[in-house]
């Protein structure tokens, strides 16, 4: 029994097309995963069988939901099924609620605005529906405000919102792209059980192929507006059968291959490193401190590729601010080769030996800049500019696997992959004897994404400086690292070798995180090749 | 909630004791003695020290100052050296019409301006939204001096509707007070209602740009059910920034249009005394106005909390 | 398209006034304060094209000179306020969360609380009306508004990567401002400055409405209007034209900092 037949959608924005010819049927009580990377058009299927396209937008072909056709129907019919019959999340939990009406008027709201209940039944239907999504009455009274929630609460609260009227179809773009991996389990955890406990469709919108491979029955392949490969996803994953899905699955598995030499010389010692900053307060109350980081200590070896993980505001990333000299520490100590102190007060010598790559390929350039001053700006640690600055900016371009021409030319005019490549270059410039990632990768596809994890394991082998990398994705870090370290509230709570951690982990947390981890069940990708 | 006001009231004594210190430097200090500046350079030495005997401008610095704060505090504001009448019974009648004139067109102003600005947004790129654009940008740019003279030329010279000026006193009862502030508040209140307009026009759009107006549509919730449960509240928080500001623009604006109109109100009350070189005057009128702004900053700025949760109980 | 066209016409109405205001240094068509009493309240004709005020002024050369006044103060006023308030607002972005930024943004406050016109009576008061109050009264003013907008700018840049890894660089913060932050407000800049020029000309015809701003016989079009005010009923030329040389430069000036926002505003380009 089908419950959505999408035949032939089409979208075109100010004429020029988005989607080409998407066919998918969506079944009651099933989860249809439609997966590609950013641009391939994913999330414009949903928004057009919402008909919530952008302005300027133009919808084709047919989409029929209880023989209602959401491609044609009118706007004053569509406002009577959304909400009612099609529910919908969005990938941004901080801003998808309405940040000075509480929780409980926003849930209520979708059944008011239907007239399925007067304003106290609506409340006590909202009381119910957030209950169910686990948001409970002793700590979530309807009177929150969403500012005091957290992310995955928010997403909570939407969830709550989307299905208050026990919807047919719930559309989910990118759920859990913005949580940490414990919360994305948990909020799966739930989508699937209110799949099943209401025979609703769902609709789940994704980049990461693993989520997939756990939740969804059917997937569908998408790229430049077009489903390239469907069926049930377990036949998908086994067959690829399309080029470009090969392509897709090989680049979410690659492993780069890692010459590792690692020696027995600390480059960098970090010592019961301690970290706390002010929290805002008001004035003539006493001061309140965060404990960013409470007593870090590892050795980083030469050569050594070491990886840090942890979720959001575990402190991962105020421990790479102190180790970059960046921010002082209020105990502990970091040394540069077991001697030389580390702070903002080092001497640009020693910084020089210290460079780092950023997760934000858009933020980590000026504008205004040519690449060639971009990537020579770290010459300014260096007594004078060295007399052959320009050919050593081509040779760093060129390591990357860009041209010296490349040089003349702005930032804009490339893409997220390739200003990775630049900021790459532009950490070579002084070689440094450490280079701190810090979630280098994270902003980008997974084909180009497989792409700078080669060239990072490139440029190790061939200098041999040390990694640093810090990542909240441990496939990431599994793929990259010869040691990991997991961090949590300020403490590095478990150290190893990437592997025994990653596969027999001790601590508890560890294990709580490996196990939030989706995956690709082994036996699916077997053969893969290594394109 | 208490103590988000609590604090906002510390900021506002400071904000007021800092401009009280300014004015009183600008007035008293920098002109060096205000009783020789008063009389003029022939003045003999017994006459301006008679003169600063009835001026209350004997004694220190410090406790001149300390003096016009509490004289302040009293209510009292000193002795006009031209009229040698109480400063305070002078602004007591200026304010019947200052006040009355500032809201008056306030009011009108606001009126005016949320609706179309709502209606602008609403049909964004449409004829009304293009017409409204194109009025208020015209009207921005109208000096509000120079747009009275115009009212007065066609309401008053050649229809003969509204008087071309003066006051005819509240004693002569409401209709006619009104009659006499209408070209005077409206001359005050359209160019103030463009840039108004216009701000509440760009604040809807880009809160009906927000994931969360996306995510009541999704609800189903109409534009319009999603612009008037959604959107207007979030908009109102520049809006009202721009509100307050308003105010002082208002109350400045005041000051000119009263010379316009002739309307005996405190701008006319700072002009005479800087023409008689009264500095008593001028200093206290200031004072008053400067303190009714920062007042209303203060009031914007609890309404602020009122309307954002985020203020007024922080994560 | 529509921030170009809005730059062109505005750019050309503001230019056209800019020029008649440099064009008055060298040439207008009468002496601007020759009087001719026989002449007195002409039309506008081809003699006198705008015709002639109550001394037989001509208008047209009155209002040539009087372009210059306005913009001059307004231009200084402008530069008053990027010169003092553009470091601040680095000053304070640079030290965000420290007294340095709290005291520079508190006096922000408090300069705003006193109207600029009420500072330009409390000038007056004390120093006596001239066309160089004017300009302190308005300047003053705007270095909060280029204070604002200048920390405003920096404090979002000062997150982006790239200050990060100009600190890697080994650079100071007075630097990092030079270098970074100044050139990627300088957008912001040129189209506040825009808008406060456009303000300036309103707040100069204000000061000079009421007497306080350049004094006779430097003609100005705020004392235009002033003069013409008595005189309204029989020759409402008079109060028309300085009148619209107000709203067609401030008009101009305006759809030129709307269609600079438009083409500078990287966000909007972005979303294209």
């Amino acid at each position: 029994m089908t419950l959505l037949s999408v035949r032939d959608l089409s979208v075109a924005i100010h004429g020029t097309p988005i989607l080409h010819g998407v066919s998918f049927d969506l079944v009651p009580g099933e989860v249809f995963g439609l997966v590609g990377e950013s641009g391939s058009g994913k999330s414009m299927t949903a928004l057009a069988l919402m008909q919530l396209l952008p302005h300027g937008a133009q919808a084709g072909g047919r989409a029929l939901l209880n023989g209602d056709d959401l491609v044609a129907l009118s706007e004053r019919r569509m406002c009577g099924l959304r909400g009612r019959e099609i529910g919908m999340i969005f990938q941004e939990p901080m801003t998808a609620l309405n940040p000075v009406k509480t929780i409980g008027d926003q849930v209520a709201e979708t059944l008011v605005i239907h007239g399925a209940a007067s304003r106290g039944e609506a409340a006590r239907a909202a009381r119910a529906r957030l209950d169910r999504v686990g948001l409970l009455a002793d700590q979530f009274p309807l009177d929150r405000y969403p500012h005091e929630l957290s992310g995955g609460q928010r997403q909570r609260v939407c969830i709550a919102m989307a299905v208050a009227l026990r919807p047919k179809l719930l559309i989910a773009d990118e759920p859990t792209t913005a949580l940490d991996v414990t919360t994305q389990a948990q909020i799966l955890d739930l989508l699937k059980g209110l799949v099943e406990e209401d025979r609703m469709a769902l609709m789940l919108i994704t980049h990461d192929l693993a989520v997939v491979a756990g939740v969804a029955d059917h997937v569908a392949v998408m790229q430049a507006g077009r489903i390239v490969e469907a069926g049930v996803t377990e036949a998908v994953f086994r067959q690829r059968g399309h080029d470009y899905t090969r392509k897709l699955f090989a680049a979410s598995g690659h492993v780069p291959q890692r010459r590792a030499r690692v020696k027995d010389e600390p480059v960098l010692t970090v010592e019961g490193a301690r970290r706390r900053y002010p929290l805002p307060r008001p004035p003539f109350s006493a001061p309140r401190w965060f404990e960013a980081v409470r007593g870090a200590s590892f050795t980083l070896h030469a050569g050594e590729s070491l990886g840090l993980v942890g979720e959001s505001g575990c402190g991962k990333s105020t421990l790479a601010r102190a180790i970059l000299g960046l921010d002082p520490l209020q105990g502990g100590a970091i040394r540069l080769f077991g001697t030389h102190a580390v702070g903002p007060q080092m001497p640009n010598a020693l910084r020089a030996g210290l460079q780092a790559v950023f997760q934000d390929p858009y933020g980590s350039f000026n504008p205004r800049w040519t690449v060639a001053r971009l990537v020579a700006e770290p010459f300014h640690l260096m007594p004078t500019t060295p007399a052959d600055a320009r050919d050593r900016v081509g040779a760093a371009l060129t390591e990357v696997g860009l041209t010296p021409a490349d040089a003349s030319r702005y930032i804009h005019e490339f893409s997220g992959g390739q200003r990775q490549r630049i900021a790459i270059a532009r950490a070579l410039i002084t070689r440094p004897d450490v280079i701190v990632l810090d979630e280098a990768v994270s902003a980008l596809d997974v084909r180009v994404r497989a792409q700078i994890l080669d060239l990072l394991a490139d440029l190790q082998d061939r200098h041999g400086m040390s990694y640093l990398f810090i990542s909240h994705d441990l496939s990431v870090v599994r793929a990259i690292t010869d040691r990991v370290m997991v961090m949590r509230a300020g403490e590095i709570v478990e150290a190893g070798p990437t592997e025994r951690v990653l596969d027999a982990p001790e601590h508890p947390y560890t294990r709580e995180l490996v196990a939030a981890t989706p995956r690709i069940p082994p036996g699916w990708m077997e053969d893969t090749d290594a394109a | 909630m208490l103590r988000f006001v609590l604090l906002r009231l510390g900021s506002l004594g400071l904000s007021l004791v800092v401009a009280s210190l300014v004015i009183f430097t600008v007035v008293q200090v920098i002109p060096g003695d205000p009783a020789t500046f008063m009389m003029g350079l022939n003045a003999t030495p017994e006459a301006v020290e008679a003169l600063r005997k009835v001026l209350g401008l004997t004694g220190s610095l410090p406790w001149r100052y300390l003096h016009w704060v509490a004289g302040l505090l009293a209510g009292d504001l000193g002795t006009s050296y031209t009229y040698r009448v109480p400063v305070a019974g002078l602004v007591l009648e200026r304010v019947q019409v200052s006040l009355p004139l500032t809201a008056y067109a306030l009011v009108l102003s606001t009126a005016l301006a949320l609706p179309a600005g709502v209606l602008a947004a609403a049909r964004r790129g449409r004829a009304a939204d293009v017409t409204i654009m194109g009025v208020t940008q015209f009207g921005i740019a109208v000096p509000n001096f120079w747009f009275a003279m115009l009212l007065v030329l066609l309401f008053a010279l050649r229809l003969h509707w509204l008087p071309a000026g003066g006051f005819p006193g509240w004693k002569a009862g409401l209709w006619p007070g009104l009659r006499a502030l209408t070209l005077p508040a409206v001359a005050l209140a359209l160019p103030q209602a463009a840039i108004l307009a216009r701000v509440m026009r760009s604040a809807l759009i880009d809160t009906l740009g927000q994931d969360f107006i996306r995510t009541a549509r999704a609800k189903g919730l109409s534009q319009g059910q999603a612009v008037r449960r959604h959107a207007v509240r979030n908009a109102l928080i520049p809006v009202l920034t721009i509100l307050g500001l308003q105010f002082s623009f208002l109350l400045a604006g005041a000051i000119i249009i009263e010379n316009v109109f002739y309307l005996p109100g405190l701008g006319r009350l700072i002009f005479q005394g800087i023409t008689q070189r009264d500095l008593i005057v001028v200093q206290s009128v200031v004072m008053l106005l400067v303190a009714a702004v920062i007042v209303v900053n203060f009031t914007v700025e609890v309404a602020y909390a009122l309307i954002d949760p985020r203020l007024r109980h922080p994560a | 398209m529509r921030g170009r066209a809005s730059l062109f016409i505005g750019g050309g109405l503001a230019g056209a006034f800019v020029i008649l205001a440099l064009l008055s240094f060298v040439w207008t068509p009468y002496p601007y304060a020759a009087m001719d009493i026989a002449a007195k309240f002409r039309p506008p004709g081809a003699l006198h094209w705008l015709g002639t005020d109550q001394f037989g002024r001509d208008v047209a050369a009155q209002l040539m000179v009087g372009a210059r006044t306005s913009i001059a103060v307004a231009i200084v006023a402008v530069g008053i306020g990027i010169a003092g308030g553009v470091p601040l607002g680095l000053w304070a972005a640079a030290s965000r969360g420290t007294w340095v930024d709290e005291v520079i943004q508190r006096g922000g406050d408090l300069v705003f609380a006193f109207p600029s016109l009420v500072i330009a009576i409390l000038i007056t008061a004390v120093f006596g009306p001239s066309a160089l109050n004017a300009i302190l009264a308005i300047g003053i003013f705007n270095i909060p508004v280029f204070a604002r907008v200048t920390r405003a700018g920096a404090l979002s840049l000062w997150t982006l990567d790239y200050i990060r890894a100009a600190r890697l660089a080994g650079k100071g913060r007075a630097r990092i401002s030079l270098e970074h932050i100044l050139p990627n407000v300088a957008n912001l800049l040129i189209v506040q400055g825009t808008i406060q020029f456009s303000l300036g000309i309103l707040a100069e015809a204000g000061l000079s409405y009421v007497g306080l701003g350049a004094q006779p016989p430097t003609p100005s079009w705020g004392r235009m209007l002033a003069d013409s005010q008595t005189l309204m009923g029989f020759a409402p030329g008079l109060a028309i034209f300085p009148g619209m040389a107000i709203v067609l430069t401030v008009l101009g000036l305006n759809l030129m900092g709307d269609g600079l926002r438009d083409l500078l505003d990287p966000r909007l380009r972005r979303r294209a």
